[in-house]
């Protein structure tokens, strides 16, 4: 029964990300909530999958998937978002950088 | 597939893969709704990784463990997926001139 309930929040946080994905303004921000959300959730459906089935074999299977997950989501998250920096994709969501605006350099 | 109709856990089953599945149409929403490219890429990633979140739910529901290799086959071509991503877009990005901080 633990292992259906870490299947459901697993595929509510999919949902979430998904939902996200559709109403977020700009393109940073749609980008974090699907990379952080859906890996999460793989994290989850991933632990369910393995309180079901109980045995080293389907644990040694899901610790090679999660860590392809774990090897590509952050790097693709990370190469989109500076792509999408560099070609000035525009923030929406209050102050447009944490060291105001975005042509500034950080102050060291 | 054969269930106990009356169980919570056949519920549980059902109500997992209605959520993934309407998650999958909100994605493709949002493919057909967007005029970035950037935003599709997006989408293709997510929906990658909802086919590696199907076959672990479809592994779970069928107790048949063999929906793991095709799970473990996603990701990893998830993974090529991604370097192939990388030296895309290492070799054809320029930097817009009003910000070249990274």
């Amino acid at each position: 029964m633990i292992a259906k309930i870490f299947l459901l929040f697993g595929a509510i946080i999919f949902l979430l990300a998904a939902i996200g994905l559709l109403k977020f303004p700009d393109f940073l921000t749609r980008m974090a909530a699907a990379s952080k959300a859906t890996t999460l959730s793989l994290v989850l459906l991933a632990l369910g999958t393995c309180f079901h089935f109980q045995s080293l074999e389907v644990t040694l299977k899901l610790g090679a998937m999660i860590l392809f997950i774990f090897l590509s989501t952050p790097i693709s998250a990370h190469l989109l978002g500076r792509t999408a920096f560099r070609k000035n994709e525009k923030l929406k969501l209050g102050n447009s950088s944490l060291f105001g605006t975005r042509s500034e350099k950080p102050k060291t | 597939m054969i269930h106990d109709t009356g169980s919570p856990s056949w519920i549980l089953d059902s109500l997992t893969l209605g959520i993934l599945i309407l998650s999958a149409l909100l994605v493709m929403l949002k493919f057909l709704r967007s005029h970035s490219n950037f935003d599709r890429v997006l989408v293709v990633d997510v929906l990658t990784t909802w086919g590696i979140a199907l076959c672990l739910v479809l592994a779970t529901t069928s107790g048949t463990s063999s929906w793991l290799d095709l799970a473990i086959l996603f990701a990893a071509l998830s993974a090529a997926a991604t370097i192939g991503l990388c030296y895309y877009l290492e070799n054809s990005t320029t930097d817009q001139p009003e910000n070249t901080q990274l």
